[in-house]
């Protein structure tokens, strides 16, 4: 696309410039593709970096050792970081941070520094907000693997988040490879694991913090879909402009033009919806509207672009060889992650 | 909206909900076609009147000077409220370009007439043989001494039967660029040697008309810009003009037509449609604050994508209002709705095809888009 990305501050241009030339240094693509055939993924190097640039504390306040900045700066890093399918489960970290500094006061100090240091990997569980604690529970977890503490919320005798490590007793996770090449694990808790798990917030304030983590997660997720589409039109528009057949590169085509075009509405209009429903974090209900309304409209949007895309590339972007494909395999990831598309649309009826 | 409301945005939002529900004519209501001046015009003048009529025109020449948020809540409030449409070539193209381009003279002469609603104007662009190659038009107009005298036929002419004043594009000269010949002029259509008439529309009312020019004399004086410059006076005001072909306003419209279907049926469960059509509006809304909210770059270009998502939501929510009134899509006639207003079946499905054809069609903005915005390779062209 012949325009870049313009963005409101100059803040914002040097997080969106940061994240896009790390996630290439880090080795872009190619990156990608050699984590999704590693099992289990996961780049220490790479999330070392991450951890080092300061990104966890972003959203959790200077003075718990933060970087106190606003959702949408988060929304700016996720965007750049996605066109690059960067695989680390950076949202997540970010969200936890949030997370565990808004419940502060209940000594999660110790977790969050270790979480914004690198020393521990602490995880929100965010697609399962209410837990049934007086059985066996089962969880679909991103990501989770045995260095890992979650953080997990059950709704019954009063609302509370506990933090509990992978690797403790009474903790099963089988994980399942997604096409990506992240994973989401079942996660069983036994209730002795449940009661021996450390406490992190309860009650009602707990109960809000925990819903608006959820919210950012969508908001998150939209986010990364919305700069993995961007990157994947430019991808496809580059090789149109080159692959020539009747004597004409293929973008000259009228038939392929109107399609693009319609591909870069779809970028253009829920990117739109993402930014500005980052202007609802002031009162939950309008959040959680927003950022399922941005949800459901950007997973949609991905899904169709990213098969356009492949479609775009005839043959070659069938090929696993070709790296549009990686597009396809994280757009469907994402847009099913906490929820697609459908979901989004019955919680905004719920 | 999905950001939240400054709390003078919601004391705004209040004051026009109180004063529609108020002063929107009761047998106007919810009707899809844009009343005839004898019926509607009463309306315009009083919004115009309550200061509501051009909340896009700076303070100076009348208008409202609102911001985007404003124009949003007035678009929907005028929606949930049923008012009927108002004629919007004066407040949305002339007005503008006269705004941008007109001599101080033009100006004093046509925007009072505007916004009191004595002057209905209409567009005269298209041409029977030039329609999307709007360059290609061939309506002639000769110099002679210190008028124009003009020979051709306009067609698709929005309300052009109605209408007081038509600005047109006419052609001064066959220089090879075709672009370059052509004038931009202001007609008063009580001149003599014009001859209207009206054409019926796919959805059966009268909205658009052709007409005939026949040695049509105007002074030079109604020319805006020079002679020949009358492609980069059309095009002077293009991005604001595509703001308000991407505005939200009908699709609030085909809303609150869905919304009142699903009323209609209460036994059914419509919810997903509805949150369905919900997500379609706020990608809409966000799309259209983005871009009015962003400093805009040259002609806009950029945002030519606002027009496609306008019209095709519009087009996709009546979808949705067809699939909901389920047998009764295809009747005619209009029922009662729960509050005693019209709600009708057929309408303004029918007349929303127009919608992706008019202000340049879908097709022509997704080739625009391709080749500037996208930088894609020039499809091969057939001489003309």
């Amino acid at each position: 696309m012949s325009t870049p990305w313009r963005y409101a501050t100059e803040d914002a241009t040097a997080i969106a410039d940061g994240a896009y030339q790390l996630a290439k240094g880090l080795g872009g693509l190619t990156r990608a593709r050699a984590v999704r055939d590693a099992w289990p993924r996961h780049d220490r190097d790479a999330w070392a970096s991450m951890i080092e640039m300061g990104w966890l504390g972003m959203l959790v306040p200077e003075t718990q050792g933060g970087l106190g900045m606003a959702a949408s700066d988060v929304v700016v890093l996720l965007e750049n970081l996605g066109r690059m399918l960067v695989p680390e489960p950076i949202l997540q970290g970010i969200v936890s941070a949030q997370l565990l500094a808004a419940l502060d006061g209940a000594g999660n100090a110790d977790l969050l520094k270790d979480l914004l240091e690198g020393s521990r990997r602490v995880l929100t569980v965010s697609d399962v907000a209410v837990a049934d604690v007086a059985s066996v529970r089962s969880l679909r977890v991103p990501d989770a693997t045995a260095d890992v503490t979650l953080l997990v919320a059950a709704d019954n005798d009063g609302f509370e988040i506990k933090a509990i490590a992978c690797d403790s007793p009474g903790v099963m996770v089988t994980p399942h490879a997604c096409v990506d090449g992240s994973s989401l694990s079942e996660v069983r808790i036994d209730p002795e694991a449940w009661q021996a798990g450390r406490t992190v917030g309860g009650g009602d304030p707990a109960r809000f913090a925990w819903q608006r983590a959820s919210d950012l997660m969508l908001l998150g997720y939209s986010a990364q879909m919305v700069g993995l589409m961007h990157e994947a039109l430019q991808i496809t528009l580059g090789y149109m402009a080159l692959r020539k057949q009747f004597g004409q590169p293929i973008g000259a085509f009228q038939a392929l033009q109107h399609r693009a075009a319609s591909c870069y509405v779809a970028i253009v209009s829920t990117r739109a919806t993402v930014h500005e429903a980052c202007r609802s974090l002031a009162r939950p209900v309008s959040l959680h509207r927003a950022a399922a309304i941005a949800k459901a409209a950007v997973s949609d949007a991905v899904l169709h672009v990213t098969k356009e895309c492949v479609q775009f590339h005839g043959a070659i972007g069938f090929t696993d060889e070709h790296d549009i494909g990686l597009f396809l395999r994280r757009a469907m990831t994402l847009a099913a992650r906490q929820g697609n598309a459908r979901d989004q649309r019955a919680s905004l009826i719920g | 909206m999905l950001r939240i409301a400054t709390e003078q945005e919601a004391v705004f939002r209040a004051e026009v909900a109180g004063w529609l529900q108020e002063h929107v004519p009761v047998s106007l209501r919810h009707q899809t076609f844009r009343p005839p001046p004898a019926e509607g015009m009463a309306w315009y003048r009083l919004l115009s009147e309550r200061g509501w009529l051009a909340p896009h025109w700076p303070a100076e020449f009348g208008g409202m000077a609102a911001t985007p948020v404003q124009q949003i809540i007035l678009m929907e409030e005028l929606a949930r409220a049923g008012a009927p449409d108002i004629p919007t070539q004066g407040l949305n193209h002339i007005g503008p370009m006269l705004i941008a381009r007109g001599t101080p003279l033009q100006q004093q002469r046509h925007l009072p007439a505007i916004l009191s609603g004595d002057t209905i104007w209409c567009q005269g662009y298209s041409e029977p043989g030039a329609g999307s190659d709007l360059a290609s038009l061939r309506t002639r107009a000769d110099i002679r001494g210190d008028r124009l005298v003009i020979n051709g036929h306009k067609i698709w002419t929005t309300w052009g039967h109605h209408a007081h004043w038509m600005f047109a594009l006419v052609r001064t000269s066959t220089e090879p660029a075709r672009q370059r010949g052509i004038t931009f002029v202001l007609i008063d259509l009580d001149s003599p040697g014009i001859t209207r008439r009206a054409i019926t529309t796919i959805a059966g009312d009268d909205e658009f008309c052709e007409v005939f020019l026949d040695e049509v004399s105007v002074p030079l004086e109604n020319v805006v810009g020079d002679i020949g410059d009358g492609w980069s006076v059309a095009t002077a005001v293009l991005a604001e003009e595509r703001m308000r072909l991407g505005a939200p306003a009908q699709a609030f419209k085909a809303w609150e037509r869905l919304r009142r279907l699903c009323q209609l049926d209460p036994a059914r469960d419509h919810a997903d449609v509805l949150a369905r059509a919900e997500i379609q509006l706020e990608v809409l809304v966000a799309s259209y604050l983005n871009v009015a909210e962003s400093e805009v770059v040259g002609d806009g270009i950029e945002s030519s994508y606002l027009k496609i998502l306008a019209t095709e939501t519009v087009q996709s929510l009546l979808d949705m209002a067809c699939e909901v009134a389920g047998e009764r899509a295809a009747l005619r006639e209009s029922v009662n709705g729960t509050d005693a207003t019209w709600v009708d079946y057929s309408d303004m499905f029918l007349q929303s095809r127009r919608l992706s054809i008019y202000g340049g069609t879908n097709e022509i903005q997704r080739t625009l888009i391709a080749a500037k915005v996208l930088g894609m390779p020039s499809p091969p062209r057939s001489k003309t």
